[in-house]
């Protein structure tokens, strides 16, 4: 390379101011957009029949399981709560654990038209567990999940409720731990090693589901 | 390449996280995670911006949006350990629209204030690149502002794919085949890229340029 090149090389290396904030811009624009969803779990699907589980119990695939099943009398159908790291194979009473209700997801849905879904997850260890799904934008902020009152075996819940329609969703732990609902029954082209779900709500409003997880 | 100490620069507790790790973050959710990587090459990024498209609105666009497209887009990013050298590529991208749409052949630089007058406020006028040396010696501000307002009209005139290879090659410092892979151009083409740049440089300077 030629010296005058070579000088005008040199010269252009040299940094160049930034306009102010830019970082702050940066990461606002990024922030909108909010954290990455792994694209396996967004394709994933899982059909859940509200009318089948309430006249067909169903047996989940996954291990461990541990499904409870709750009288229809609340209309209320487990899909399924799975306690982590069990090895004593100790069941939880989730039906005795008291929910509370989570804030709201930005989509407001009348209790007509929509049902109330109770998520639930079993992490002993976590600090911190949010439900993140399409209802609410994948914000890890949106909805996080409660430790139930009376729980011993960090049991976090969240109730939302969810329109019509399909609905993905996982849990982060901790803000950096995807954990899908591994109680929910995975689709028969799931060959990915981390699952997430997605549990559709009929229509017709006025029912209630729980969906349970581990991590 | 200079970084700046400001912010997270990828460093969590008393480890520097590899690319790769902070790219790894950023993908599990952890949006965080991205000031590391922003922090990390937004310098290099915003050289190549400036150097190619002349004026600081649009490099600031460019680098803005390509940032964000590198966000959206990381889970495709296949080599996670040189994240830099894709966000480059976005970069290159990014600024080949924003300078086709201004469609200016005839570019208005504006000169770096800022850093002209950091250099000559340190005394130096070496900036984070070590000493103005050579066979000039050292420039007062003024020669220096004059010979960088020559350096960059004299760019401003060059074609654009010409300016594009001149910058990798000589300024970025990267091989023919890592610009090859970016910029999607094969490397005979790039060559004559290069050598075309250098003679209209060499051309457009001789008058500037005082041994």
């Amino acid at each position: 390379m030629d010296e005058l090149i070579d000088r005008v090389a040199r010269e252009l290396r040299e940094p160049v101011s930034l306009p102010p904030g830019f970082d702050a811009r940066v990461m606002a624009a990024v922030r909108a957009i909010g954290p990455h969803v792994p694209d396996e779990i967004r394709d994933r699907t899982m059909r859940i029949r509200v009318g089948s589980w309430l006249t067909r119990p169903r047996t989940l695939r996954v291990r461990p399981i541990t499904a409870i099943a709750v009288g229809a009398a609340a209309a209320a159908v487990f899909v399924g709560a799975v306690i982590i790291g069990a090895r004593s194979g100790r069941q939880t009473p989730l039906n005795a654990v008291p929910v509370t209700i989570a804030a709201q997801p930005a989509t407001t849905v009348s209790p007509a038209a929509g049902s109330l879904v109770r998520f639930i997850l079993v992490a002993p260890k976590a600090r911190r567990v949010a439900l993140l799904g399409d209802f609410n934008h994948w914000d890890p902020n949106a909805t996080p999940l409660s430790p139930a009152a009376s729980s011993s075996a960090g049991v976090w819940v969240a109730a939302v409720r969810l329109p019509p329609g399909r609905h993905a969703y996982g849990f982060v732990v901790d803000g950096s731990r995807w954990v899908a609902d591994p109680a929910a029954p995975r689709s028969l082209d799931d060959d990915y090693g981390t699952p997430t779900s997605t549990i559709t709500v009929a229509s017709g409003g006025g029912n209630e589901l729980t969906a349970g997880g581990k991590s | 390449m200079t970084v700046t100490p400001a912010g997270n620069t990828g460093v969590f507790g008393e480890v520097e996280l590899t690319d790769s790790a902070l790219v790894g973050r950023v993908i599990a959710g952890d949006v965080e995670a991205f000031t590391g990587l922003v922090a990390r090459y937004r310098d290099r990024a915003a050289r190549y911006a400036m150097r190619m498209l002349g004026d600081p609105d649009d490099a600031d666009e460019a680098l803005q949006d390509a940032f964000v497209r590198a966000y959206r887009s990381l889970a495709r990013c296949e080599d996670r350990d040189r994240f830099g050298a894709w966000l480059l590529s976005i970069v290159i991208n990014r600024c080949r629209t924003i300078g086709a749409r201004t469609g200016r052949r005839e570019r208005t630089f504006v000169r770096d204030e800022a850093a002209l007058l950091d250099a000559a406020g340190n005394g130096g006028l070496g900036g984070a690149g070590g000493g103005f040396g050579g066979k000039t010696g050292g420039l007062d501000v003024g020669e220096r502002v004059a010979w960088r307002d020559e350096i960059a009209r004299a760019l401003a005139q060059l074609d654009a794919v010409y300016r594009e290879a001149f910058l990798l090659k000589h300024v970025e410092e990267l091989s023919y085949e890592e610009m090859s892979a970016m910029t999607g151009v094969g490397v005979s083409a790039l060559k004559m890229r290069v050598k075309r740049a250098c003679d209209q440089m060499r051309v457009l300077l001789e008058a500037a340029y005082s041994p």
